[in-house]
């Protein structure tokens, strides 16, 4: 039975001027989701599955740099 | 999200009941009648019983007994065991089913006591056994960690926002709310995933940072600082949230006692009770006044101080530029500028030729030799002067000011002590009162005032030492990316720390803004909905929640209208941000009004049966209401919405009392 997203918070992400050069606004929106999925279990393994977005997201900008 | 139904066994007044609710959408409106003690206000306490196992409404009456129906309990055989159970089915959106269960053994002992027959695996204090079980597809599956789970749907510390007594909704007004209002608001809009990801982030960042590996010895020290502040940091926290927790049960104590004297049958106690309230209102805005007196007359010396210190140097420039400006000297009576040009041209105003050395050329010369040091600052010497007179001005002001600033704050002071004097007395005048019941409760509203009060002071403190080690932690974070930068192996790990930073203080901003656009639309919500219901149009022009969540009503002559209200006008402002506060938030979860028009006469009744069901569109709505809430009129109103109805059948026997739920007319 899954809780209703509140839709001011993905619209703030989406309208926020944030970092353009490292994709803040997607990662935020990926960790969000994650967290959400994962709200209704008592320990959520989040400590990989961070790392495994913010890994994605500076190799992400890392090739964008070269 | 919307009950199916609830079934009740033998818990209190309800031997063996089923009540279904309405699921249809545009019928999902259910009234339950029945007379003042038939046992509505229990269906609320079941539902809290079930969820919680807590019965949050609990009447006096009812205190200290076991909540198995007293006439199972009477007709059970010494030895024999018998079930107090609460059963929840729900449905979501989807049609899927939700069941939450909490059952509760009782045996009858052979000398007739009864005692609680335990769950070896219950995890609730008093032995109850808790399940849930939800619908995963087509199967029923049970859920592993029941009470986290349903906490995350229904967080217990909000559910009086679901689950509610009309009469109390007086409270929300009550200065000490405002804290407590701002936390539900917090909940209710969702900030809470915000604040996971925000706490998860941090964590991942002090990983890195922990598992950097090999630093220089300046990094590797700011390491150790960092983390040994953000431990303190997360226990402060920690701490802080246990105080938190502890103040909101204490105030709550404190407000059922008040609630409890204020409506007591002694009508001496109950207008002493009022008048305390009142003074504690007035108190709390005095305190907040005087606090920022204080912080005004601060801001003004630290101001003026530097001119107070340098007072002889200033007066002492301001004379030296005035006896100057007297002499004629400053401004000087020739501009440095305009003798140069007369000599660059060789050729006086007079005509004379002083290209060459000659007797005129020579008093030229001797012109701007004079004026060249006093001519060079002329002009920040005249405007100089000017500011000095100024600053000295104010200084006359300072003694002036001092002594307003200090009148001010002695009159508030002293308007302090008055009114902590008079709450005393009326402390003591209750005390005073010769009926043990009233005793008791006055003394215990003391006792959660005192608790409170105590729990406050240490909040504050654990704040402060909060922002300390908040400032700390910056500090130290800002020295330790200047080490990395010293170095490029740390380069990698330098990006991940400015990414992390960046996406936290993303997160951060669009909470706080989150939480600024939630309350100014439930306070434009309750604006609009409170003067749609109110029968007073002219009276009433605007609702106001301020940053701490203090509800506030403005009349015609723009004035602070909120203790003028009636009983009846404060009921339909609390309905108007209740329904604004549902309304707002992200929680689907039916709502359940315990005499919800208790304190209304004949019309204002009408207006808000009207109103009401369209305040909390989409909800499924209970109202639990005494016949003389519901007349003809307002059900006709309702009518529409109203998908079931029930009447509440009381009867009292010699075993004890029994309530049967049975379907209107």
């Amino acid at each position: 039975m899954a809780v209703n997203v509140n839709k001011k918070i993905t619209d703030k992400i989406t309208e926020g001027k944030f970092s353009e050069e490292i994709e803040i606004k997607d990662f935020l929106g990926e960790i969000l989701i994650f967290e959400l999925e994962h709200c209704e279990e008592a320990r959520p393994r989040y400590m990989d599955k961070y790392e495994e977005l913010i890994n994605k997201y500076i190799t992400k900008f890392e090739m964008k740099e070269k | 999200m919307k009950i199916d139904f609830i079934k009740l066994e033998n818990y209190r007044q309800y031997k063996d009941e089923k009540i279904e609710f309405p699921l249809l959408e545009n019928q999902n409106l259910m009234v339950i009648q029945g007379v003042n003690g038939a046992g509505k206000t229990n269906l609320l306490n079941a539902i809290t019983w079930c969820l919680y196992g807590k019965e949050k409404h609990l009447e006096e009456k009812y205190e200290g007994f076991p909540i198995v129906n007293k006439i199972t309990l009477n007709e059970l055989e010494p030895g024999k065991k018998c079930n107090v159970g609460v059963l929840i089915q729900m449905k979501d959106q989807e049609g899927k089913k939700m069941i939450i269960g909490r059952s509760l053994k009782f045996q009858k002992l052979k000398n007739g006591e009864m005692i609680t027959a335990r769950d070896p695996l219950s995890s609730s204090s008093d032995g109850a056994t808790f399940r849930m079980i939800q619908q995963i597809k087509k199967d029923m599956e049970d859920v592993k960690d029941p009470e986290y789970v349903l906490n995350r749907l229904i967080p217990e510390s909000i559910e009086e926002y679901f689950f509610f007594d009309g009469e109390k909704l007086n409270d929300y007004f009550r200065a000490t709310s405002g804290e407590k209002i701002r936390e539900a608001v917090f909940k209710i809009s969702q900030l809470g995933l915000l604040e996971n990801a925000i706490e998860h982030l941090e964590n991942k960042k002090k990983n890195f940072v922990g598992r950097a590996g090999k630093l220089g010895s300046k990094a590797e020290e700011i390491r150790e600082a960092l983390n040994e502040s953000e431990k303190l940091l997360k226990e402060y926290k920690k701490e802080l949230n246990s105080l938190k927790e502890r103040k909101g049960e204490a105030q709550k104590k404190e407000d059922e006692y008040s609630e409890k004297l204020r409506t007591s049958s002694i009508p001496n106690v109950r207008e002493l009770e009022k008048e305390r309230i009142e003074i504690e209102e007035e108190l709390g805005k005095l305190e907040e006044r005087i606090e920022e007196l204080e912080k005004e007359k601060f801001d003004y010396l630290i101001k003026i101080a530097p001119s107070i210190f340098a007072y002889d140097p200033i007066t002492k420039t301001k004379e030296m530029i005035g006896r100057g400006k007297e002499a004629g000297d400053i401004p000087p009576d020739y501009k440095k500028n305009f003798l140069e040009k007369l000599l660059r041209e060789g050729e006086c105003i007079c005509g004379t030729d002083i290209s060459k050395e000659n007797e005129c050329r020579k008093n030229i010369e001797k012109l701007l030799r004079e004026c060249d040091d006093i001519s060079n600052i002329s002009g920040e010497l005249t405007e100089g002067y000017a500011n000095l007179r100024s600053i000295i001005d104010d200084l006359k002001d300072f003694r002036e000011k001092q002594i307003s600033y200090g009148k001010r704050i002695k009159e508030l002071e002293e308007d302090r002590k008055r009114k902590s004097e008079r709450l005393k007395k009326i402390s003591e005048k209750i005390r005073g009162i010769d009926f043990e019941q009233i005793k008791r409760w006055e003394y215990k509203l003391t006792e959660y005032k005192e608790i409170k009060n105590n729990l406050v002071e240490q909040i504050a403190e654990r704040k402060y030492y909060i922002a300390q080690e908040e400032k700390k932690i910056d500090k130290l974070n800002r020295l330790f990316d200047e080490e990395l930068r010293k170095e490029e192996r740390h380069k990698k790990l330098r990006k991940v720390l400015v990414f992390c930073d960046k996406s936290l203080y993303a997160l951060k901003k669009i909470k706080n803004e989150i939480m600024e656009d939630v309350r100014k639309e439930i306070e434009e919500k309750t604006k609009s909905q409170f003067l749609d219901l109110i029968w007073k149009k002219e009276t009433y022009k605007d609702v106001r929640i301020d940053e701490k969540y203090h509800i506030s009503v403005v009349d015609q002559y723009g004035m602070e209208g909120i203790g003028t209200l009636s009983a009846g006008e404060r009921q339909a402002l609390a309905l108007s941000f209740i329904a604004a506060l549902n309304s707002v938030s992200g929680f689907n979860v039916p709502i359940i009004i315990d005499t919800p028009l208790g304190r209304m006469s004949k019309e204002p009744k009408k207006n808000i049966a009207r109103n009401l069901p369209n305040y909390f569109k989409g909800k499924q709505l209970t109202l639990l209401v005494t016949e003389e809430e519901y007349t003809p009129e307002v059900r006709d109103k309702l009518s529409k919405r109203v998908g079931k109805e029930y009447v509440i059948n009381f009867r009292e026997t010699k075993k004890g009392s029994e309530a049967k739920v049975v379907a209107y007319g």
